[in-house]
């Protein structure tokens, strides 16, 4: 199968002679200087060492997603640029095949970070028995939210003409999902400002891994927030399998 | 002159926040032993002693340390602070149920407060307080230093290896033979 | 076929037939339509109109002529952290072959391109003839039945242009399969083409055999010829009554002779010879196809 023989050789381009094993290392160095601070601080108490828990995990979810949202965005634009998306298109592999090869490559590095911050996870956790929710939670909600991120970078890449400009698109749709994350805690309540935190699937995961590791809430409790996450990656995988290999074409869309 | 006094007084008492004149807080226990971390669970029962009907009562929990210099933030101590309590007939009662997790290490004292909600406190007028709670919370360290150096050092340290030995190979790839 | 891109018709009501075997030769200045023809015909691009098919495969089934032909893009790229041995099995791959099935094609490939030492080295330290030649090797993974080659030899010195050149004639004669080959150098078509078509802001405006090509052009036929210096005047004069005679470098007399090649060629000489002047020299002088190309494709 096509994607398969696809998502093996971006594997290979990506962790053996690519941008992955730097890209990890940027991302355990930030893990480790954060995880040693909180390991250092003497007067560290109980609920800011779950909060520290639900910090680390939410860094290691935003830092996973955006790096695969990073190498999605190039997935073809790049390979427009490097001249070798016409090579790719000659091949009898179905477009969409060829959508999905490179969609499970990128996922592959929020998979790598998550199996990294774990470790740190563990230290920070297993003191007050936060490790196992952590882990459990993490994988879920950072893996719809990786998902959803890929799936709309691998979209951004088939139609944007340059690579400049899907990354580009990319990062300002990851900022713009991010900046409410800094919102102060008054402009987040009301109906509007809760409807926007649950509408948008990065703080509506924020705020599940937050009542599950802080609050101490149960899965079950808080799962209707996890509904913006799933149904974006849901969207953004499908348009990125089905829909957007149909525009997939040698010079892309739009500006240059 | 007497009719005068007797309405002042009537006045007085009429104008007198229902809290304040008819209104007994009890609370279920008086102290409990903890540690960091683990959450206790306590009952307070509000009393109408008067004769009127009590209502809009707000009952609201305060956790305060008993060491100078230990910061409590009682936010962090429950999440649900406050109760509106439905309206207590004369001679009746309302309970209130309160979780509470000891987040800080060290002695404490929590507290509920029953204040007149609707129509806003009437100022100066004095407010009904339960009895404290004396809590006892022992720390114990959940995270040392040595137990992260190994985790914080070796994971960046394999990764940086790795990655210097596959670029070494790539490099013999692209300079062999002419 | 026709390919319009907003209001420019890129390649504007192409006709042709290609058969098994033969090497055809696409001419055109640039801007043409030559790649873009061949982009259609290869599936990158869907026409805006008409009808093809590719080794018989109907261009309602892209896929599938995918399959059967094997292409070399003007503008490839490569990857340049890949093997040329790994790309090979990659595109190897692609086209449906197992593993060691795609090792054993990449290797045989590499070996006809003349690669073979190199296969292991990063495609980032090859040479341009280097890549042209892995170009070829991956156009040839699955076989084809037809084989385009769009530009194989720009950008390399004449002996990387003879290689690539040989291999892509080799194609055609040991395989049966048919060459599409699309290019700015004449003497690559003159020399390797049996047909050639010339395209001229999207259209065709020949198609036929080089000779064919040269006669329907009636391009004049130039020639030069040396005569001992004293003889020059009168050389001059018997040569103008068959051709038209102007003065060349080094003492060459240059000729412009009716289009029937062989026939002015031969007046001219045999007028020299009746007049007894002695023939020193005698030299076609450039591409004859160049000029049937210059006067069909120059602005009219």
């Amino acid at each position: 199968m096509a994607w398969r023989v696809v998502a093996r050789q971006e594997l290979r381009d990506l962790w053996l002679a690519g941008r992955g094993l730097p890209l990890m290392l940027a991302f355990t160095v930030l893990l480790s200087a954060t995880t040693y601070l909180t390991a250092t601080n003497q007067s560290l108490n109980f609920l800011e060492q779950h909060e520290a828990v639900s910090l680390t995990l939410q860094v290691a979810v935003a830092v996973g997603a955006l790096l695969a949202l990073l190498v999605a965005a190039d997935a073809f634009s790049g390979e427009r640029e490097r001249g070798t998306l016409e090579s790719l298109l000659l091949s009898p592999a179905r477009r969409s095949e060829l959508a999905l090869g490179k969609l499970l490559a990128a996922l592959s590095t929020w998979l790598a970070a998550f199996a990294l911050a774990c470790p740190y996870l563990w230290v920070l956790g297993h003191g007050v028995g936060a490790t196992a929710d952590a882990v459990v939670v993490g994988a879920v909600v950072g893996t719809v939210i990786a998902v959803a991120l890929t799936g709309l970078g691998t979209v951004v890449s088939a139609l944007a003409r340059s690579n400049r400009l899907s990354l580009s698109v990319c990062l300002l749709v990851l900022l713009a999902l991010f900046a409410p994350t800094q919102f102060p805690t008054g402009a987040k309540e009301g109906w509007f400002g809760e409807l926007l935190q649950r509408v948008n699937p990065i703080t509506a995961g924020n705020h599940y891994i937050g009542n599950v590791l802080v609050d101490g809430h149960g899965w079950s409790r808080d799962a209707a927030w996890l509904l913006s996450p799933l149904a974006a990656a849901v969207l953004f995988a499908f348009l990125a399998v089905a829909a957007a290999p149909r525009f997939l074409t040698l010079r892309g869309s739009g500006p240059g | 002159m007497t009719r005068l006094l007797a309405c002042t007084v009537t006045i007085a008492v009429l104008a007198a926040s229902p809290a304040s004149a008819s209104v007994d807080l009890t609370i279920s226990r008086s102290h409990v032993a903890t540690q960091l971390g683990d959450t206790f669970a306590f009952a307070t029962t509000i009393a109408n002693t008067g004769h009127t009907p009590v209502s809009g009562l707000v009952a609201h929990l305060n956790v305060v340390s008993l060491t100078a210099g230990v910061y409590v933030d009682p936010e962090d101590w429950s999440s649900e602070r406050t109760q509106y309590v439905d309206p207590i007939r004369p001679g009746g009662a309302a309970t209130q149920r309160w979780k509470v997790k000891a987040v800080n290490g060290g002695d404490f004292a929590v507290y509920v407060v029953a204040l007149p909600g609707r129509g806003g406190v009437a100022a100066g007028r004095p407010l009904a307080v339960s009895p404290p709670l004396a809590v006892h919370a022992t720390e114990h360290r959940t995270l040392d230093t040595a137990g992260a150096l190994p985790v914080v050092l070796l994971v960046p340290a394999l990764l940086a290896v790795l990655w210097l030995w596959l670029t070494m190979r790539r490099r013999r790839l692209g300079l062999s033979r002419a | 076929m026709r390919k319009t891109f907003g209001t420019t018709a890129a390649v504007d009501d192409l006709t042709f037939e290609a058969r098994a075997g033969e090497v055809v030769g696409f001419l055109g200045p640039n801007g043409a339509g030559k790649t873009t023809a061949i982009r259609v015909l290869t599936t990158i691009l869907a026409p805006s109109a008409g009808r093809f098919a590719v080794a018989g495969i109907p261009d309602s089934r892209p896929g599938e002529i995918r399959r059967r032909v094997g292409v070399l893009p003007e503008s490839a790229g490569y990857p340049e952290r890949q093997t040329g041995e790994e790309f090979l099995r990659y595109h190897a791959r692609l086209f449906g072959h197992t593993r060691p099935s795609a090792r054993a094609v990449a290797a045989a490939r590499l070996e006809e391109v003349g690669l073979s030492e190199r296969g292991s080295s990063a495609i980032g330290v090859y040479s341009r003839g280097m890549r042209q030649r892995l170009g070829i090797a991956r156009a040839l993974l699955n076989e084809p039945a037809v084989a385009f080659f769009d530009e194989p030899t720009l950008g390399l010195d004449p002996a990387g242009q003879r290689q690539v050149l040989e291999l892509v004639v080799g194609i055609a004669r040991t395989r049966g399969a048919t060459v599409v080959l699309s290019t700015h150098f004449l003497d690559e078509v003159e020399e390797a083409c049996s047909r050639v078509l010339i395209l001229n802001r999207g259209r065709l405006v020949a198609d036929g055999t080089v000779a064919e090509i040269v006669r329907r052009a009636a391009a004049p036929q130039r020639a030069r010829a040396r005569v001992p210096a004293e003889l020059r005047g009168r050389a001059t004069q018997v040569l103008e009554e068959v051709a038209v005679v102007s003065d060349a470098p080094l003492d060459w007399l240059g000729l412009s002779l009716p289009p029937d090649g062989a026939r002015g060629m031969n007046d001219a000489l045999r007028a020299l010879v009746d007049a007894q002047i002695p023939v020193l020299g005698f030299e076609i002088e450039g591409a004859r196809l160049s000029d049937a190309f210059l006067a069909m494709t120059e602005d009219g």
